[in-house]
């Protein structure tokens, strides 16, 4: 019979298991933030970056590593756990330039 | 630098991103920023690290200040169920203007036909309606089934978006129509969709009555006469007015109507110096030789006299014609001295700032030879012993420099000259050259070369072409008394002349039975060159003449200007010269346009796509060239 999630709490070998399975997880996490101080990431534009440089946790090959919270399944509230998107984006001219350059005009759908 | 995500191509974008960046919704169109409107919402594509599709969702729980963003793609990715895992995740950020990812039921009222019954009031504005689903999965209105057994009314169901009713064939164009859903706010978003910007009309209608009468609301007028400011005098307590969005809009003013002028008087004050000034007074034409007869070589006097015998104004402007082919522009009283004979018929055109006046001597002044002038008919023509004689140059332009064939031309040694009555003639050509040896029995052996200094000597008598070697008086046995002396050029006019054709030909390309001479019959050829702008799309050609204004929206006009380089010299924007066959010309087109470095060169008329604007032509024909300007693309 399988367990029910009030009998697991209760369950001694569960529990050890359930915390082994944290401190796992919490020295994965800690092996990462580590691993950041101390590589850089080699980008085929942007050169050799540090690690440490880029704010959101990432791994040698520069992808972002989301860590969670055990206890609630969500993102650690961190600074690290975050993508910040800056607004500033190009802008454009616009006017005669822009209908000079790009063919606006309606051929087959008028 | 990074590339940043957008739907225009490389070169598209490059072509129209400004320098620097910049938070879009500030002000215009976009605004507010992203973040601050009710309607802007994050959504996120989730692929495998193979790039494949695997889900959407929308993010929820993103944070925004004035600046970034910040996302948190790990509760992303867990909320559509990835816990685990490698995976690519890409950001869209969305302001819905129209239509919504929901579900509307309608109904048909009387003959009305797609009446919301029931939907998502967010997006419908109206109140939910009761509804239910029986087995089959069909809507009913109500909350279940009527308990008379009465027939239900069955609703439809329609998601409230637009669709696509057409696709043009390259697949290019789209055209959307909305769906049978009878909702005004559903009718509105999709006409909105047609203008990005929006448009706002003002709320306008009869207020409250006030001491003066009624409040007119919408009412607006310019600041000013002067200013071109624009604002409301009376607007409704429910109207927004001129938001932030409309910044860089067209303002569109109908029932414009003018109420009043307003007289301003310029403020004037009289010049103490002016007067009126009178029409030029009678003038008549007076000369020292009153019985009309006069002499070349002597000086005539003409006089313009005013009735009263006085002078004519100085202050006013006459231009002189001597009736010999000679004007110009002097005082009221004029001297001039004729050196041909014949009837001549004097005239002046005399201009005040207002008028203007053609006087004409009574009768024609009659100039005759005079005894001692060498010009007379009577007098003996020059001679040489050259006379009847072919002569070219010896090539020694070391110290004496080069003779001149004509006016700023040098000859080459391969240029002949007939002298004639102490006058070298120029033959033009191999075939006149070849001409004149037959009629004047002259072979090539009995050609004389003459060192500079002494072929100066020798004044310009008329060129002997096919239509004059046998005519009078220019003919071969005619005297020649008109003729003038010409200098030497330098050695750079030597040089040139050399260089220019005659090394091929010896010393007697005269004689080739080829009939070419290069040395007698050099070839010219006219070089012209344009610079235009391009203003077609695409592959067309639709020239516009330089300088080129295109006035853009809000932002800096561009100035599209280009110049021609002939031999690196500018020469503005055209250019014609004569250049002898066979030399080279190098031509460069500079391009000279604001902003810099998005216009240019990007080929000449006629040929293909270049964008080096730099050409070395050779002179082997008239060429006519025009050079094109645009955005490179």
């Amino acid at each position: 019979m399988p367990y029910t999630k009030e009998e697991l709490k209760k369950n001694e070998f569960y529990q050890k298991l359930h915390e082994q399975d944290r401190v796992d997880y919490q020295n994965n996490l800690q092996w990462a933030l580590k691993f950041q101080k101390e590589k850089d990431i080699v980008d085929p534009k942007l050169g050799i970056i540090p690690i440490s440089k880029t704010k959101p946790l990432r791994n040698e090959g520069g992808v972002f590593l989301a860590y969670e919270d055990p206890d609630t399944g969500l993102n650690y509230e961190r600074p690290d756990q975050y993508i910040t998107v800056d607004k500033k984006s190009p802008v454009y001219y616009r006017g005669d330039l822009w209908n000079t350059i790009l063919d606006r005009e309606f051929k087959e759908l008028t | 630098m990074p590339r940043y995500r957008t739907k225009l191509n490389d070169k598209d974008f490059k072509l129209l991103k400004k320098e620097g960046m910049g938070i879009l919704g500030e002000s215009g169109h976009l605004f507010p920023i992203f973040g601050n409107h009710i309607e802007d919402f994050v959504k996120f594509n989730v692929y495998g690290l193979d790039d494949i599709y695997l889900k959407s969702g929308i993010s929820e729980d993103f944070e925004n200040d004035d600046n970034n963003i910040k996302l948190k793609p790990g509760n992303d990715l867990r909320k559509v169920g990835f816990t685990r895992g490698d995976y690519k995740v890409k950001y869209f950020f969305y302001r819905r203007l129209a239509g919504a990812d929901e579900i509307v039921l309608t109904k048909t009222v009387g003959d009305q036909s797609g009446v919301v019954h029931s939907g998502n009031p967010k997006f419908t504005g109206e109140p939910m309606g009761d509804f239910y689903v029986d087995d089959d999965g069909k809507v009913f209105q109500g909350n279940g089934p009527a308990g008379d057994g009465s027939e239900p009314s069955e609703l439809d169901v329609k998601e409230y978006k637009f669709f696509i009713d057409k696709i043009s064939a390259n697949k290019k164009e789209v055209r959307l129509a909305p769906q049978s859903i009878n909702l005004d706010k559903y009718k509105d978003e999709f006409s909105s969709l047609y203008t990005s910007d929006g448009v706002y009309k003002p709320v306008s209608g009869i207020g409250d009555f006030t001491d003066g009468g009624p409040t007119v609301s919408g009412e607006a007028k310019f600041n000013s006469a002067d200013n071109t400011g624009f604002k409301f005098v009376t607007k409704d307590g429910t109207d927004p007015g001129f938001l932030k969005k409309y910044i860089g809009g067209t303002l569109e003013i109908e029932n414009a109507f003018i109420v009043g002028y307003t007289n301003q008087v310029p403020t004037t004050e009289e010049n103490p110096d002016w007067s009126l000034e009178d029409p030029i007074p009678p003038i008549t034409i007076e000369t020292n030789y009153p019985d009309g007869n006069a002499t070349t070589g002597t000086p005539v006097t003409f006089t313009a006299n005013r009735e009263n015998g006085n002078i004519a104004p100085s202050q006013l402007s006459y231009y002189w014609d001597f009736g010999c082919g000679h004007q110009e522009f002097g005082e009221p009283e004029i001297t001039h001295t004729y050196t041909i004979n014949g009837n001549m018929n004097v005239s002046v055109v005399i201009n005040s700032p207002n008028f203007v006046d053609t006087v004409i001597l009574d009768n024609p002044l009659s100039i005759s030879y005079s005894t001692d002038d060498s010009d007379s008919p009577t007098a003996p023509a020059p001679s040489s012993p050259l006379d009847g004689k072919i002569i070219y140059w010896d090539g020694d332009s070391s110290t004496q420099g080069t003779p001149q064939k004509h006016s700023g031309v040098a000859v080459t040694i391969n240029t002949r000259f007939y002298v004639q009555s102490g006058h070298r003639r120029w033959i033009t050509s191999g075939y006149n050259l070849g001409l004149l040896r037959e009629l004047r029995g002259l072979d090539s052996d009995s050609d004389i070369d003459l060192y500079t200094d002494l072929m100066n000597t020798l004044p310009i008598g008329p060129q002997i072409d096919g239509l004059t070697i046998t005519g009078a008086p220019t003919g071969l046995d005619e005297p020649i008394t008109d003729g003038y002396l010409l200098g030497s050029l330098d050695d750079s006019g030597d040089d040139s002349g050399d260089d220019s054709g005659d090394d091929s030909g010896g010393d007697d390309s005269g004689d080739d039975d080829s009939g070419d001479d290069s040395g007698t019959q050099e070839t010219f050829y006219t070089l012209s060159v344009g610079v235009k702008y391009n203003s077609a799309s695409g592959n067309g050609y639709t020239p516009v003449s330089l300088p080129y204004t295109i006035s853009n929206e809000g932002d800096p006009d561009h100035d599209i200007d280009a110049y021609i380089k002939i031999d690196g010299l500018n020469v503005g924007r055209s250019y014609n010269e004569s250049y002898l066959a066979g030399e080279t010309v190098d031509i460069e087109i500079v391009d000279d346009s604001f902003p810099t470095n998005l216009y240019g060169f990007v080929g000449w008329v006629g040929s293909g796509t270049s964008y080096d604007g730099t050409k070395t032509q050779v002179m082997s024909g008239n060429i006519n060239l025009t050079a094109k300007i645009k955005i490179p693309i």
